[in-house]
């Protein structure tokens, strides 16, 4: 029978975190590496020459990687934002079916489906600002996921304590800040990080909703991921990576700070 | 009082609705016209195209197959879990880990392991099971599609278990733990008593990434052939091919609209119902 200190389970366990945990040691080796003659396993030579073009060189690209970070995060405020009051309003109501249809359907609709068409719709828009047209279908593609998370955070009674915190005097935005916001804190972080992700990665609305104007951080990798260069790549990647943890631990941090202000009230 | 204003609160979700509805509408509609006058030109060009049959078989292909194995790793992985007893709350930040990884870098994993140029031909080649690049099996850039199969099971898979194995857990605590009380082996319990009971779950998850896959574009256009191609790397190449080409792009774009429309309608059929 099978128990859960086998070895052969172990190894299955092993085996399934080392390959979650292997692609991020492959773009750290990769970004080191010069050349990757035939039948050497490693890289041959090793060198800082990818970080440091693409750091102190390319200094434009960095600053690119900068604004697109930016970007997300706003995309994600708004995406948190509105699925706020979307998830507000689902659980004071009743469960629609049509509404559930209508928050899943980007979803279900490809992204290159949507650009094209939205390509056309911005076009006849009288302002054609492109920032606009690609920030807003990044939050149209994100909005399922936030929605999702803030609904579930929804459910466990925020209007209750809601109406206590109202009953002691507290009422509009200190009510949000105070009681809302905390409460919901464990869910807002996974829906801010998604979003954050997300709009990150969105190659196909950025480009062609873009018109060249917006270059994210995806729009700068792919290329290089095409051409071969697997060090340049590698380094966008990590950049990439290594962007959404330390916002991660930054909202981790936020959120112990939080816990640790109730626990001393 | 409070009720007449509570509707603004939709307002957000009902604006994104709309301008979503409006694009997918415009795209469509601009397919089906040539020059004013409605009609199915486009359409009729596309077919008449060598290669639209079998890019949709090809993208039907490599997005079933890929589902396909995804559910039913999905299952095979969410008994083992179930049956050791992992803990939810650490092996859900697993999961979220490699959720977050974006297509393309999922992409150059494939191709720095996968390629006739990569890692795994290299330890073959060590261990002397080749003799030479070329006699590596072809896993990328291939026509079947298998590096694309394999990266949307990668990506797709740490979905498919955060989306359906909460309710598998809660199934499992109850029932499943009633039936091992009672004398059932885990391995019947599990397939007999948790599976049937959560697999709106697993199957809803199907469809939204069958959905997913049919229209991506990222995987198939780093990874796939030049020869057979997705249906959504074919759009894209009519539109970088000009302005005037747009609505044969939008053509190509209806077919995969429809594809998911018909998809999305399957997984609203099996979408888990609400208790309560």
């Amino acid at each position: 029978m099978l128990v859960k200190k086998d070895p052969a389970y172990q190894l299955i366990r092993m085996l399934f975190l080392f390959s979650i945990v292997f692609p991020f040691l492959v773009l750290l080796l990769l970004s080191f590496s010069e050349r990757y003659t035939w039948p050497g396993i490693l890289p041959g030579n090793y060198s800082l020459r990818a970080i440091r073009s693409i750091l102190f060189q390319r200094k434009a690209l960095f600053f690119n990687c900068l604004f697109s970070i930016f970007f997300s995060v706003m995309v994600s405020l708004c995406t948190i934002m509105a699925a706020y009051c979307t998830a507000k309003w689902q659980s004071e109501h009743k469960e629609s079916s049509l509404l559930s249809f209508c928050i899943f359907l980007p979803f279900m609709i490809p992204s290159s489906v949507f650009a094209m068409g939205a390509q056309i719709l911005f076009l006849r828009l009288p302002f054609k600002n492109a920032y606009l047209s690609v920030f807003l279908s990044h939050v149209l593609y994100s909005l399922p996921y936030a929605t999702t998370y803030l609904t579930e955070g929804m459910r466990n009674n925020i209007k209750r304590l809601e109406e206590q915190g109202r009953v002691f005097g507290a009422s509009g935005f200190y009510l949000l800040f105070k009681v809302t916001i905390p409460l919901l804190f464990p869910y807002l972080i996974p829906a801010f990080m998604m979003s954050f992700i997300l709009s990150m990665s969105q190659y196909i609305l950025t480009v062609l909703l873009g018109g060249g104007k917006l270059k994210t951080l995806s729009l700068i990798m792919v290329p290089f991921i095409q051409s071969g260069e697997r060090n340049l790549a590698s380094v966008y990647g990590l950049l990439f990576l290594l962007s959404s943890f330390l916002l991660f631990l930054l909202m981790e941090m936020l959120l112990r700070g939080l816990k640790r202000r109730e626990k001393v009230c | 009082m409070k009720k007449n204003f509570s509707f603004l609160y939709l307002l957000p979700q009902l604006f994104f609705t709309w301008l979503f509805l409006l694009a997918l509408f415009l795209g469509l509609w601009d397919s089906f016209t040539v020059e004013g006058h409605v009609s199915i030109a486009h359409y009729k060009e596309i077919f008449t195209r060598g290669d639209t049959l079998p890019s949709i078989f090809y993208t039907l292909r490599i997005s079933f197959l890929s589902s396909l194995f995804t559910l039913l790793l999905a299952i095979l992985c969410s008994f083992l879990i179930l049956h050791f007893s992992e803990n939810w709350d650490s092996l859900k930040s697993i999961l979220q880990l490699a959720i977050i990884m974006p297509h393309s870098l999922v992409a150059l994993f494939l191709l720095f392991f996968l390629s006739q140029n990569g890692f795994m031909a290299r330890i073959f080649y060590a261990l002397k099971l080749i003799s030479d690049q070329s006699a590596f099996p072809e896993f990328v850039y291939d026509r079947f599609g298998v590096g694309v199969i394999l990266g949307y099971i990668w990506k797709e898979l740490p979905f498919m278990l955060f989306f359906a194995l909460p309710l598998a857990y809660s199934v499992d605590g109850k029932l499943g733990e009633a039936a091992r009380t009672m004398g059932a082996s885990p391995l019947y319990s599990f397939f007999f008593i948790t599976l049937p009971l959560s697999i709106r779950q697993y199957l809803a998850a199907f469809f939204i990434i069958f959905s997913f896959s049919f229209g991506s574009f990222d995987l198939p256009y780093l990874l796939g052939n030049t020869t057979e191609r997705a249906l959504s790397v074919l759009a894209y190449q009519e539109l970088q091919r000009g302005f005037m080409n747009r609505p044969t792009a939008l053509s190509y774009n209806g077919i995969m609209l429809l594809f998911s429309l018909l998809l999305s309608f399957f997984y609203f059929r099996f979408l888990p119902k609400k208790k309560g």
